[in-house]
This record gives C-alpha cells, structure tokens and sequence, in this order.
C-alpha cells in the first residue's frame, strides 16, 4: 500500500466524532461545576461516570418512588375520594394502569443498570448504591402489597418477579463488589489494628455467606 | 484572570472533538470515550478555575486524557466485566449502505491503529487526524523533533503492516 493511501486510510478516522447533545451537555455540566450542586453530586455522579451508569439507574429509583406514592395515595381511598382530583373513578383507574407501567418499565432499567454499575471506578460507593436501591425496592413493594387487593389479576405477580430480580441483582452485585474491596485491601499494607479489622469484616461476611446459603437450600427443600 | 468560563468554554469547543477522538480510538465504548472525555475537561476546568497557568492547553489535554486512559485500562483489568461492542462510529448521515462501508473501514483502521504501541498510536493520530506538525508533537511528547519524525515514519510502517495481515 503507498503511504498516501496508507494516510487517506488514517484520515477515515476523523468520522469519528462525539454526538453534539452529548457536547453541549458536558460543556454545560461541567461549566457549572461548583454553582450549588454540591449538596447531591454524589449522588449523580458518585463515581465521576456521569454517562455510563448511575443517571438510569438513579431516574429509575426516582421513578419509581414517584410511583409509589401515587399508589399509595391511592390506596387511601376514605379519605381522599372526598376530594375532586380524586373523584373520578374512571380517570382514577387509567393512571393505575399508566402508573403500573411505569413500574414494570422502571424496574426493568433499574435492573438492566445495576448490570453496568459493576464498571464503576469506586466500588465502595457502587456498593452504597446496591444498598439505596434494595431499601428504595422494599419500599416499593411494601407499598404494592398494601394496594395488592385493587391491583389486576397477574400484574402483582409480575412486579414481585421484577422487584425479586432487583433484590437479586443487588445482593450478587453487593457480594461481588465487598469481596473486591477486602481483597484490594488485603494487596495494601495496612497498620496490624486495620489487618484485625480486616480479617475480622472477612470473617464476618463470609459468616454471613454461609448463613444465606444454609437460609436458601432449607427454604428450597 | 478575567471571565475563566468564556475563555475555557472557548477551548471546549476548540478540543473536544479532538480529545474525543483521541480517547474513542484507545477504549471500547462511546460511554466509555464520552466518561473519559468529561473527566479530562473537568480535570482541566478545575485547574483552570484556580487561575493556575496552562502554557500549552493542547498538549495539557492531552497529557490529563493519556493519564486517564492509562487508568482506565488498569481499572478495567483490575475489575473485568462483560460489555457490549457494537458501538456506532459514526454519525448516520450517509445512506445506509454508504455507512455501513465507512463503518467498516473506519472500524478496520481503528482496530490496526490499537494494535500499536501507544507512542505510535499517539503520534498517527496527532500527525494525520489533528493535524499538528512534527514540531507541536515534539512539545506534547516532550521529544526532539527528529525523534518524533522517526516514530511517524517507523508507526506508519507498522501500521501498513498490520493493515496487509
């Protein structure tokens, strides 16, 4: 190959080019850096990772909780039938249906973004996050067993099925993520009272480890 | 210094493309590109901000986006997890035929271009992508002139090399 179509080859590579939202965005976001934001950055961008991960799966919690809510205002039917936004049954039963929705389909992101949270660079905040998700999921299905008896045939089984994938998700994702973090520490030289904790946080989660399994195969047989 | 957000606003526009590109061509994703780009220019604004002095802001970037993705990569084989390849490399303005051949090329030269070591990989892009003379690339890799006119010439025979394979 002759080295100027050798270099028209390389220069195919100026194709290459970073979507225009995405620019605009990032020149805003990170212009803004400091203006007030500081109160709940970690929680938008814990792992300094804006677009990989946590925007999905944090727009899914935030979704869902929103949602819950809204059943569970629902759910308090004596009181709230008495007042006009409520009233109508009709009107009342579509965002249901809407509302459900919007669950199965929020519980399917957060889902598929827990698969991703594994790529984050600070495991130990991932690991936080498994924690926020699994308390926001319970609260959910806490309120969704309450309005249980309203709910259409099949719907409410199918939520416990997407909140048990989230649960489960959370806790592989959470195991896999603290044996990282013991065994990173264990590669740095720690002082001999933080080598005791150490081993001690070992033996407790492997403690825990074998308990859950012994939980799982009695609750299976 | 006076209105640091225009004037680092100014060099954004004027390096994003180009840091983009830059980091695109060494990691798997475009996530992974857009997260190691924004981390590059945050990284810059924060120095910036502080008023701290930039002599060179080209090859400033470049050396934050270098570090970056030499973490990225030890990160990544420290915590290894399955992800998907099948990124779009360019924008689908073309005909759909047309694109899928650009595609392929581009993503046969990117593939080649990966199979370098990273000084060669370096100095193809900065050379024939970005444009700048032997002399700028001198100053980013902190090396004689004729040192880097022999990597352009030694990299591009690889290059040809690993593109007959």
């Amino acid at each position: 190959m002759e080295e100027r179509q050798l270099i028209k080859k390389i220069k195919t590579l100026k194709q290459i080019k970073p979507n225009k939202d995405w620019v605009l965005f990032t020149k805003k976001e990170i212009l803004e850096e400091g203006k007030g934001e500081q109160v709940m950055s970690w929680l938008f961008t814990p792992f300094n990772r804006p677009a990989l991960v946590v925007r999905p799966l944090i727009a899914g919690v935030l979704i869902l909780a929103g949602v819950f809510v809204y059943l569970y205002l629902g759910a308090l039917t004596p009181q709230l039938a008495q007042l006009p936004f409520v009233s109508d049954k009709r009107a009342e039963t579509e965002m249901m249906k809407a509302s459900l929705g919007e669950i199965q389909v929020s519980l399917a992101e957060i889902s598929l973004s827990l698969n991703n949270l594994k790529n984050s660079r600070n495991p130990s905040q991932a690991l936080a996050v498994t924690g926020v998700v699994k308390a926001t999921a319970k609260g959910g299905e806490r309120v969704i067993s309450g309005v249980k008896d309203s709910l259409p045939k099949g719907v409410y089984a199918s939520l416990i099925d997407g909140f048990d994938e989230v649960y489960e998700k959370s806790d592989n994702l959470g195991e896999e993520l603290l044996e990282f973090c013991i065994n990173s520490l264990k590669q740095i030289s720690l002082s001999e009272e933080d080598q005791v904790r150490l081993r001690k946080a070992e033996e407790d989660y492997n403690e825990i480890i074998i308990m859950n399994l012994y939980n799982k195969y009695f609750n299976e047989n | 210094m006076a209105y640091p957000k225009k004037k680092f606003a100014k060099l954004y526009d004027k390096y994003v493309e180009k840091i983009y590109r830059f980091v695109f061509l060494k990691v798997s994703s475009q996530e992974e590109a857009q997260d190691l780009t924004s981390q590059v220019f945050t990284k810059g604004w924060r120095k910036f901000r502080k008023g701290e002095k930039i002599d060179n802001p080209s090859a400033y970037l470049y050396q934050i986006a270098r570090a970056e993705i030499a973490n990225h990569h030890r990160e990544k084989a420290r915590f290894q997890t399955v992800q998907a390849t099948a990124d779009q490399l360019i924008d689908p303005n073309p005909g759909l035929e047309e694109k899928s051949k650009l595609d392929s090329d581009v993503a046969a030269v990117k593939n080649c271009l990966a199979k370098l070591n990273n000084e060669y990989q370096d100095v193809l892009v900065w050379k024939y992508i970005d444009g700048y003379s032997n002399k700028e690339i001198a100053q980013m890799m902190e090396k004689p002139e004729g040192t880097v006119r022999v990597m352009v010439h030694r990299a591009l025979k690889e290059l040809r090399g690993k593109l007959a394979d």
